[in-house]
């Protein structure tokens, strides 16, 4: 008896195993598939997502420059058409806009060539031996006229001890320009934005900071990277091109140095960047 | 007594175009920039008629219409959207809460605005001479 089943039990014994090895390749290759179609789905949505921010920078940008476009076609005709029943201070306010709209458009076009110059890493500072101290006081004295409008004072805690070191001077007022005017944008009427130089053993530290609402965490890193998206959903608009603090970005890191930003206390945001002494 | 147009308008650029060819017509335009401020004013002011941009900041201009329409006090008020953001979706809705009409901003021609608010106020314009009808 034991002679016939030998044979059998070693057959079934084999095919069991077979089984399960065939059973357990096959669980292997459709588990490896299932991680193939996760990771594949996972990338397909995020590139989903990176062509959906891309698209909605894009249809901003051309708003940005569209807007400025019709502005001064707009009051162009209208003084064309008719000049004669437009009052002097009407016409000089047409003007003075066009003016505006032009400055305003120029400034988009040159952060597109700068980004687009720092994307193939052709972008170049200038420097010079310079004191970034009268930099920074230039700076606050050319807006403070702007700041006063809103009955936002400018205040300065300048470092006696910044030595003069070189770096672009005309590069470091555009990153001022930016982040001195948004500051003031953003500064409640009758609050103070300080400004703020520190040096701390091989490096420069400069600072902008008002007394705003602040910046939430999450947009914290996401501010200085090119295709930020708009907060669109409730129609309620929040911002423009968001190029100039990626050029502020470039411009710093081409300097060797880094742009943060912290919370200022007791409120408010803190703009920081730092470029090295040398 | 010229008839007073309530503009809601957060683009310096866009005001000051469309105000001047308003104004050159004899309109009494009252500003508002910030979209929060905009009901609030319409109440307080009683315009003919309401201006009112989408895109804004504090409150959007689709919320100030049907705040405008629902409130005793400005539902009778014009509302005309003077706007960039022409889908369709925006025009249904706009329309749904009672807008009066739907302009696109880079189609409105500055001197030809006045003569589309006459005519929505119940005006006639005549070589240039307003008529009130």
């Amino acid at each position: 008896m034991s002679a016939y089943i030998t044979p059998f039990l070693i057959i079934e014994t084999a095919l069991l195993v077979l089984f399960v090895v065939v059973f357990l390749y096959k669980s292997f290759k459709l588990s490896r598939f299932t991680i193939e179609t996760l990771e594949f789905r996972k990338n397909y949505e995020k590139q989903l997502a990176a062509d959906k921010e891309k698209e909605d920078f894009l249809a901003m940008l051309v708003h940005e420059l569209r807007s400025p476009l019709a502005v001064m076609k707009g009051a162009s005709d209208l003084m064309l058409k008719d000049a004669a029943k437009l009052s002097k201070e009407q016409i000089e306010t047409l003007l003075a806009q066009i003016r505006t709209s032009s400055a305003g458009m120029l400034k988009i076009v040159n952060d597109i060539l700068d980004v687009s110059k720092m994307d193939s890493g052709k972008f170049e500072v200038s420097r010079v031996f310079g004191d970034i101290n009268k930099i920074l006081s230039d700076e606050c004295s050319y807006y403070a006229a702007l700041a006063g409008e809103k009955q936002v004072k400018i205040e300065t805690k300048f470092d006696d001890t910044l030595p003069s070191f070189n770096f672009d001077p005309d590069r470091i007022r555009q990153v001022m320009n930016n982040l001195l005017s948004n500051a003031i944008k953003f500064a409640p009427e009758g609050s103070v934005v300080t400004v703020g130089s520190q040096k701390n053993q091989n490096m420069a530290f400069i600072s902008i900071s008002d007394d705003g609402d602040g910046i939430p965490d999450e947009l914290k890193h996401k501010l200085f990277h090119k295709f930020v998206q708009l907060d669109g959903r409730n129609h309620v608009k929040v911002g423009g091109t968001g190029l100039g603090l990626v050029v502020c970005k470039g411009i710093i890191e081409t300097h060797g140095g880094k742009v943060w930003i912290e919370d200022n206390h007791p409120k408010g945001a803190k703009f920081v960047f730092s470029i090295p002494l040398s | 007594m010229s008839k007073k147009i309530l503009f809601v308008e957060d683009d310096e650029g866009f005001f000051n175009l469309f105000s001047a060819a308003l104004d050159m017509r004899g309109y009494s335009i009252i500003h508002v920039a910030n979209g929060s401020e905009a009901v609030e004013k319409a109440k307080l002011e009683k315009p003919d008629l309401v201006l009112l941009d989408i895109i804004l900041p504090g409150m959007s201009g689709l919320d100030i219409l049907k705040e405008l329409k629902e409130s005793d006090e400005t539902k009778g008020i014009k509302v005309v959207m003077l706007t960039n953001f022409g889908t369709d979706a925006n025009v249904n809705k706009a329309v749904e809460l009672g807008s009066d009409d739907y302009l696109m901003k880079y189609n409105v021609v500055p001197s030809e605005l006045p003569d589309k608010i006459a005519s929505l106020l119940g005006e006639t314009t005549d070589f240039g001479i307003k008529m009130i009808s």
